[in-house]
């Protein structure tokens, strides 16, 4: 593989990586959950995409993407009020909901599975065909990739900073009780982000479904490489996130071309440890952990 | 209606007065009651079915026991446990199929390994709060199976794993997997030692005091520094050398190890024996190796959607449940019991 | 306005109310005295919605309020200022500000209020961008309480309103808050310093281990 394969690959990966980080990160920086489901929503977006183009409706990939969203963010929202909110009553809810989350996740991969079956799904490029760079042939499809990756994170930046909505998120991760105070409904917050979570995480997967296949128990490599990405961005900060996410991605390609695929998840491991031991506040760390 | 703020501190439960030297003996002589009652229930019943599943819910507990340690007791949210067990299972077998070791070396030894892996991976682990711990320990569990198809040329045997380990030899005799009676023996004098250790030893101890001290009041554990941490990295060792001892024994007693031990039916199980049984509230955690044990064997015929199942199950215990079996049975266990 | 009956707050299995009782009228500025760890910020914040309420009632413009949260009682004009500030820090004061008015009722009209705002601390219109992280200690109580007065709140319930202030501040601090009382709005507000308050209360309570008393503020002195 050469330099610019390595490039277009970081590119790609590290533009779809900062979407599905960023969801994780917008969950933990306004509720502290750490969402263990987060991969699985992200399956689960492929598959309600998937469902939606030859499940039934057979509708076009462009309209089964517009579609899901909406759905996503209900079930984010359901998920929210339904199996989160009950737990925050107790003492020690934190552990409960990395137990609940873990079960959730459990839950959505065989819940797939019964559904669809094991067998992975695929959904063909939306757009065929490729363009030359510097003599390597890059899909059109990866590059629809990029586009539609960094404006749905320029839309979530947008979103948090400029509406009233999006400043009542960033105020329940600044200060919960402040946020409280001033009359924001945190619950509702909570919901919200929940919701807006599960979109950027379904989305992905619909993105990633041309590119790699739909599979049931697929949304652990992802879920486990949002979360190095937002450790090593440092929790809370978007912006790490987007940082992490490119870096990251750029050295994965580079351990992929070098040392072969099958090292590519202890690679993520091993930078876990070294952020952990060295830096847990991440890049641009907000928080200490 | 709930009132939105809430302390952020994680307390799994209270500090409760068992575990502060009262009624050691009395406690010790109910517990062993109840392994002697076990045992004779396993002998009148006597079938191989029986003392299959009687085999698995021993195990199972000093599993279930070194993680209630601590997740539940620590305070630690540890989810790298069926890596310790995979260790001393891996570890035992390659030692007696590559290292040419009798069962009964290598157990021990195996357990000793898992103990130093425990450790290993309490040192980043003492370092981080809450989550951070789960998704570091998670993130491990996740990665060995990778790892031991990497290093297939170790001997780890990749993905169908390894086979043919010994059966356990003692006193020239030698315990094939066939013989259940005295395969159920030996299993239960491990998890009796095992749940002993660790409920009746450890946690009686000072030792154990600090541990629930540190959980309950985070800035105790900080005035404690340097100590606390190296009291978190004792406790993971401990609780990793007894589940990779329980892994050892459980290697023997199938004479194969795979990496589906690490799969996610094992995983959901201990997941869901803790949630049912509820952390840090001795016994509970055991009801729930009890309950899921049997309960999983009941459901065999759904086998579809078993794990889908055990899923909901961890869901609705922890909503409906929160402090699981352990937390019912002492609500009953005295009256004026401490709100939920 | 607000009448408090006999209401229990505990922490956990830590009992920190008993059967507090009191009693703000239209237009009064009430104190409540009590030195550090005595219960007074878990009084007013429990009053707020922002801590449970064990049992007893509490009723306000005439309505039962004990189990209501705080977005509910922030749109019905009952106010918190926290001792500590609970500035969003990463954000600038106007954004601070602007968050003030987050209920419907006090968002319609937000641009005059913050007018209204700045025409007391011009101080705050000057560093109206400013991250509040790098702002001073006056600096902070001031958007505190302006933030408070973004929501346009009926009774302001404000803790201990001179905290880490330099003294020549808190005499100002206090002032300010009488010129609003005296502009019509029910003030209640806990403090430890009592000297500060002479001139400026109508009635004070003192709250000592959980319990309250009506007194003056000789008794207080007395007590300390």
């Amino acid at each position: 593989m050469n330099i610019v394969e390595i490039l277009i690959s970081g590119t790609t990966q590290g533009a779809v990586y900062c979407v599905i980080a960023m969801g994780l990160s917008l969950v933990y920086g306004t509720s502290r959950i750490l969402n263990f489901a987060h991969g699985a929503l992200y399956t689960l977006g492929g598959y309600i995409a998937w469902f939606l183009m030859y499940g039934g409706p057979g509708l076009s990939f462009g309209l089964a993407f517009v579609v899901s969203l909406p759905l996503l963010f209900c079930i984010g929202v359901a998920l929210e009020a339904g199996i989160i909110r009950p737990l925050r009553r107790h003492a020690n809810w934190q552990i409960n909901a990395i137990m609940v989350t873990l079960g959730l996740a459990f839950v959505i991969e065989n819940g797939l599975q019964l559904l669809f079956g094991p067998k992975t799904k695929t959904i063909p490029a939306f757009i065929e065909g490729g363009v030359s760079i510097g003599g390597t042939t890059v899909s059109l499809y990866k590059i629809a990739l990029v586009g539609i990756s960094v404006l749905l994170v320029v839309l979530l930046e947008l979103f948090l900073a400029r509406t009233r909505a999006g400043k009542s998120v960033q105020a329940v991760s600044q200060d919960l009780q402040a946020a409280a105070q001033v009359g924001i409904n945190v619950n509702r917050v909570f919901g919200l982000a929940l919701g807006l979570s599960v979109v950027l995480t379904g989305a992905a997967g619909i993105l990633l479904a041309p590119v790699f296949q739909i599979s049931p128990t697929g949304g652990w490599s992802p879920f486990l490489k949002a979360f190095v990405i937002v450790v090593f961005g440092g929790l809370g900060s978007t912006r790490g996130a987007m940082l992490a996410a490119f870096i990251l991605a750029f050295l994965e390609a580079i351990v992929v071309a070098s040392v072969g695929p099958g090292w590519a998840m202890p690679a993520w491991l091993i930078v876990l440890m070294i952020v952990l031991m060295t830096r847990p506040k991440g890049l641009l760390g907000v928080w200490e952990n | 209606m709930t009132k939105p703020i809430q302390d952020s501190r994680s307390r799994p439960a209270g500090l409760s007065s068992r575990f502060t030297g009262a009624h050691y003996l009395r406690d010790s002589l109910a517990f062993l009651g109840c392994a002697m009652a076990f045992l004779a229930a396993g002998l009148v019943i006597g079938e191989n079915y029986v003392f299959h599943i009687l085999i698995l819910i021993c195990i199972w507990s000093a599993v279930i026991a070194g993680w209630d340690l601590l997740i539940g007791y620590a305070g630690v949210f540890n989810y790298a446990q069926l890596v310790f067990f995979a260790v001393g299972a891996y570890g035992s077998a390659m030692l007696s199929v590559s290292g040419g070791l009798p069962a009964l070396a290598a157990i021990p030894l195996a357990a000793g390994i898992g103990g130093l892996f425990g450790a290993l991976i309490a040192i980043p682990s003492a370092r981080l709060k809450g989550e951070y711990v789960a998704l570091f320990t998670f993130a491990v569990h996740l990665a060995l199976p990778s790892i031991l198809q990497q290093t297939r040329g170790l001997g780890t045997g990749g993905s169908t794993g390894i086979l043919g380990l010994p059966p356990i030899s003692l006193f020239s005799q030698t315990f094939y997997a066939i013989d259940k009676q005295a395969w159920f023996l030996m299993a239960l004098i491990v998890a009796v030692i095992c749940i002993y250790l660790i409920y009746f030893v450890v946690l009686r101890s000072r030792f154990g005091l600090a541990l629930l001290a540190m959980r309950d009041a985070p800035a105790f554990s900080e005035a404690l520094g340097v100590n606390g941490r190296r009291y978190q990295i004792a406790a993971f060792a401990i609780s990793a050398a007894i589940t990779a001892f329980a892994g050892a024994f459980y290697a023997h007693y199938t004479a194969v190890v795979t990496p589906r031990i690490l799969g996610t039916e094992f995983f959901l199980m201990a997941m869901v024996m803790l949630a049912i049984g509820g952390m840090g509230r001795f016994p509970g955690a055991l009801l729930g190796v009890c309950v899921v044990v049997i309960g999983n064997e009941v459901l065999r015929s759904f086998d579809s959607y078993r794990l889908f199942a055990l899923g909901l199950i961890v869901i609705g215990s922890v909503i409906f449940l929160p402090h699981g079996l352990g937390g019912v049975l002492r609500r009953f266990g005295k009256k004026d019991s401490p709100r939920a | 306005m607000l009448e408090v009956d006999r209401i229990n707050v505990s922490y956990g299995d830590f009992h920190v109310l008993h059967d507090v009782s009191l009693k703000v009228e239209k237009g009064e500025m009430v104190a409540v005295l009590g030195a550090n760890g005595h219960g007074k910020s878990t009084l007013l914040k429990a009053l707020c919605g922002l801590l449970p309420i064990q049992n007893g009632t509490v009723r306000y413009e005439g309505s039962d309020i004990t189990r209501l949260a705080s977005t509910e009682l922030v749109q019905r004009g009952l106010v918190y200022v926290a001792e500590d500030r609970r500035l969003f820090r990463d954000m600038t004061v106007l954004d601070n500000l602007m968050l003030g008015a987050f209920n419907t009722r006090a968002w319609k009209c937000r641009e005059k209020t913050l007018d209204q705002v700045f025409a007391l601390y011009p101080r705050l219109e000057e560093r109206r961008h400013q991250l509040c992280r790098h702002l001073s200690g006056g600096e902070a109580q001031m958007v505190a309480l302006g933030r408070g007065l973004m929501s346009k709140p009926h009774l302001l319930v404000i803790d201990e309103p001179s905290l880490g202030l330099a003294p020549n501040l808190t005499a100002q601090m206090m002032e300010t808050i009488h010129d609003l009382n005296r502009a019509g709005m029910t003030i209640l507000l806990v403090e430890q310093n009592a000297a500060l308050l002479t001139g400026h209360i109508s009635r004070s309570y003192v709250i000592e281990e959980g319990v309250i008393a009506e007194g003056d503020l000789s008794a207080f002195g007395e007590l300390q």
